[in-house]
């Protein structure tokens, strides 16, 4: 049970998300360095990756873990999607296929299956417990 | 009456309306089958009338000839379907005083680029070709051609959108005769994403960039000889260098081989910029240092003024003729 709570982490997937390697034809780095590049001029993959991160974040330490909330779980939901968005955005905008090298090379590439296995378990626990609510004990 | 499937496309080639064609009617149009059934009256014309075809090895000039004569009654001898996007008249058969204004619309240029293939290439192979020209009689060129990231601003060092810092490639040429050949070749990293991880030089490759785009360039007519230390020079940089994004990157590579075949006098010498993360006391060599040369040079106007090319946007070299077995 703790692997699980570690891998559906919040902090985890905000992470994995930013250490996402990205390989360019020249240069390369995490994909927080092209998030932080994009910042001055509002490009729509940072906008949405600070959006994602700053509604995990709210939501992590306005509920907790206790995802007894919808609001928690759809939440969380959101924020995840708007970090999916962010990497798929970045790629698609992509026009000459500048950092199509991430899809090929082995190291990057693993790095994005990590981040997309770690959000699927986040989005199916977040799932699981926002539309699967154990019925709270009712009080004598 | 044509039955089968229709694609619509933006101008990027992105798919906007994909639907099956029914007795000449796009189904995506008539959401309601009732709505298909009233439309295909036989006063109407249908939405999709097939007049020719065209096969995957390319369009039959036959076709085009078919399709003229349906509104001029006549063909072109060129291919130009000219009648068809005649603006006046409605169609093509008309004749037209040569004093009569034609409306000719702006031509809008599409920025469509093919993603470009890094795959490294076996640079021995590609140079083998220049030696299938004979040197007698034959005219060689070498030309610096730089890329940089935002078009038309040679300050930015990255395209903030997808990291790009831009390129420097060279092209070599020789001809005699009908026989041309030419090779456009580049400098890149093995691994890109180990540019930023470490400040060590990495394993680098050579690439074909056929078709790359470029905003500036400098050509420099070569003898034979020359042409051959060009070639000898880049396989003899090929065999040990190694990539490093600020001491050692494709610009360096690329005005090493230019400057070999030029006097020391004339030497191209780029300004070198402070690039961030870069630990280089001297500067990086860059494409928009590059650019920025070849803009003073062509603006003193000096002897080789003629040879700079500063395309305004953006242009894209010619396709290399590739490996030579």
């Amino acid at each position: 049970m703790k692997a699980v709570k570690i891998l559906t982490h919040p902090y985890t997937l905000i992470i994995s998300f930013l250490f996402v390697l990205i390989s360019g034809e020249h240069l390369g780095g995490f994909y927080l360095l092209y998030l932080l590049l994009a910042l001055p001029h509002g490009g729509i993959h940072t906008l949405l990756a600070a959006l994602g991160i700053g509604l995990l974040l709210f939501s992590y330490h306005k509920y907790g873990r206790r995802a007894t909330y919808l609001a928690a779980s759809l939440t969380n939901v959101f924020g995840a999607l708007m970090l999916v968005l962010s990497l798929f955005l970045f790629f698609y905008n992509d026009k000459q296929e500048y950092n199509y090298g991430t899809f090929y090379q082995v190291v990057p590439l693993i790095t994005l299956i990590l981040y997309s296995l770690l959000t699927l378990c986040f989005l199916v626990n977040n799932l699981l417990h926002g539309f699967h609510r154990k019925p709270l004990s009712s009080s004598p | 009456m044509f039955n089968g499937a229709i694609t619509f496309s933006s101008l990027n080639r992105g798919s906007v309306i994909a639907s099956r064609v029914t007795n000449g009617y796009v189904e995506a149009f008539h959401p309601s089958r009732a709505a298909l059934r009233v439309q295909t009256l036989d006063e109407y014309l249908p939405e999709v009338v097939v007049v020719g075809y065209y096969s995957s090895d390319g369009f039959s000039f036959s076709d085009w000839l078919s399709l003229e004569g349906m509104f001029s009654g006549g063909g072109t001898s060129s291919g130009y379907y000219s009648s068809l996007d005649y603006p006046y008249g409605g169609g093509g058969g008309e004749s037209h005083s040569s004093s009569e204004q034609v409306y000719e619309e702006v031509p809008q240029l599409i920025d469509f680029e093919e993603g470009v293939n890094e795959s490294a290439i076996n640079v021995e192979n590609y140079l083998k070709c220049f030696s299938t020209v004979p040197d007698n009689g034959a005219t060689c060129s070498i030309e610096i051609l730089a890329d940089i990231p935002i078009d038309g601003n040679p300050n930015e060092f990255f395209d903030w959108q997808n990291g790009s810092p831009g390129h420097t490639f060279l092209q070599l040429k020789k001809s005699n005769g009908d026989q041309n050949i030419m090779q456009n070749i580049g400098f890149y990293p093995v691994s890109g994403w180990k540019t930023f991880l470490t400040s060590t030089s990495l394993e680098g490759k050579f690439v074909d960039n056929g078709g790359h785009e470029f905003n500036a360039s400098l050509t420099m007519n070569i003898s034979p000889q020359q042409l051959q230390s060009a070639i000898t020079e880049i396989l003899y940089l090929s065999r040990f260098v190694r990539y490093d994004i600020d001491e050692y990157n494709c610009t360096d590579f690329a005005l090493e081989v230019f400057n070999y075949v030029r006097s020391p006098a004339s030497a191209i010498d780029i300004p070198k910029y402070d690039i961030p993360g870069g630990t280089s006391p001297t500067g990086t060599s860059t494409p928009e240092g590059l650019y920025q040369k070849l803009q003073s040079m062509k603006k003193a106007a000096g002897a080789e003024a003629a040879n700079i090319e500063l395309p305004g946007g953006k242009s894209w070299a010619a396709g290399s003729k590739g490996p030579c077995n």
